[in-house]
């Protein structure tokens, strides 16, 4: 065999074994193995292209249908924060929250140094006590207990006589809200301070309570030594009715 | 001697694509592949050659290098131009292949028959 001859077949041999080596370096992992052919990559990256198009169509859509429930949504929170406000408002005037503020305190309580006036029989407490409040609500009290029981628009104030122990005329035991309450009985009244003076002296309340052998001591609460009232706490009377023909 | 010149060139060979450090891109793998189909064609119509006592160096050298460098280039034009050449020149060059090896077999068979009368 010719020198060349072997020299050609030696290289064509080099060769074939290098491409055959090569084969095992192409890199089948990548992505672009999928595509067979220039042309399929081609039509792929048309398609890509399209459905990016369109894709970019929808984004823009959903950003916009985002938008509008972003400021909905805004629009429902501030809604909820107003709704929620005026509850509290709501709840602060019907005396659901506690309250707290300059005003008086009344302390009736029986006293014996005062003379028994004869032919006294029968002292209604409660009716005492609801004359009061009534006054005191003439003059604009923001919010008034007894004996720490809140008084709401629909509180009840009642003597409840077959359970004193106490002989005379008083009733003793009275119901504010329900709960029984006994001497001395504390009225606490937040509200200006002068208004509430001048009605007590106005309408002689200690006075009247002395022809009654009761004691009538007011005591003032200035800032910042404030008087705090309780939240009432009882049953409301829409937890047994619903509104009708609204 | 001689006859194991081809499987040392191919060891040789092997070593090296094998040994080189380069990764070869997916998109160039189908031209490699065809090319070396283009290659196998070229060896084995040497063989036969061999065997007919036709062999030509220099047809032989010119045709592999013709047959693999237009192998991968008409594949890749194929695909420039959006018709898969890579896949007639692996039916092509199958079929060449197949009809190589065929007459191969045959003629070692003859050859061998007519020895053994």
């Amino acid at each position: 065999m010719k020198k060349y001859v072997a020299g050609a077949i030696f290289l064509v041999s080099v060769l074939l074994g290098v491409m055959i080596g090569l084969e095992f370096h192409i890199d089948r992992s990548s992505p672009a193995s999928v595509f067979t052919s220039y042309l399929a990559a081609s039509n792929s990256l048309t398609t890509a292209l399209d459905n990016s198009a369109k894709l970019n169509k929808l984004l823009i859509s959903v950003k916009k249908e985002y938008e509008t429930l972003d400021s909905a949504t805004k629009l429902h929170n501030h809604g909820v924060q107003d709704l929620q406000k005026e509850l509290l408002i709501l709840e602060k005037e019907a005396g659901l929250t506690p309250a707290a503020g300059e005003g008086i305190s009344i302390t009736i309580n029986y006293d014996p140094n005062l003379p028994l006036i004869p032919g006294l029989t029968y002292v209604d407490e409660a009716v005492q006590l609801q004359m009061v409040i009534n006054e005191l609500q003439s003059v604009g009290a923001a919010a008034i207990s007894i004996n720490n029981e809140r008084l709401i628009t629909t509180s009840s104030i009642r003597s409840v006589n077959g359970l004193t122990t106490r002989s005379g005329p008083f009733t003793g035991v009275v119901q504010v809200n329900g709960e029984p309450v006994a001497a001395p009985y504390v009225i606490k009244v937040i509200g200006s301070i002068a208004s509430i003076n001048n009605l007590i002296v106005a309408e002689g309340l200690k006075d009247q309570f002395a022809i009654l052998d009761q004691s009538f001591k007011v005591k003032i609460y200035r800032s910042p030594d404030f008087l705090r009232l309780p939240a009432y706490t009882g049953t409301l009377p829409g937890q047994y009715s619903t509104e009708v023909g609204m | 001697m001689y006859l194991l010149l081809p499987v040392f060139g191919l060891l040789i060979g092997l070593f090296i694509g094998f040994d080189v450090n380069f990764k070869v891109p997916s998109q160039y793998g189908a031209y490699l592949s065809v090319a070396m189909l283009a290659a196998l064609d070229t060896i084995f119509g040497g063989m036969k050659a061999a065997l007919q006592k036709k062999f030509d160096a220099r047809t032989f050298l010119s045709g592999f290098f013709s047959n693999t460098l237009l192998a991968a280039l008409f594949a890749f034009v194929g695909s420039l131009l959006g018709v898969d050449l890579a896949l007639a020149a692996v039916v092509a060059f199958g079929v060449r292949i197949f009809n190589n090896l065929a007459e191969i077999r045959h003629f070692i068979l003859t050859r061998r028959k007519i020895q053994s009368h």
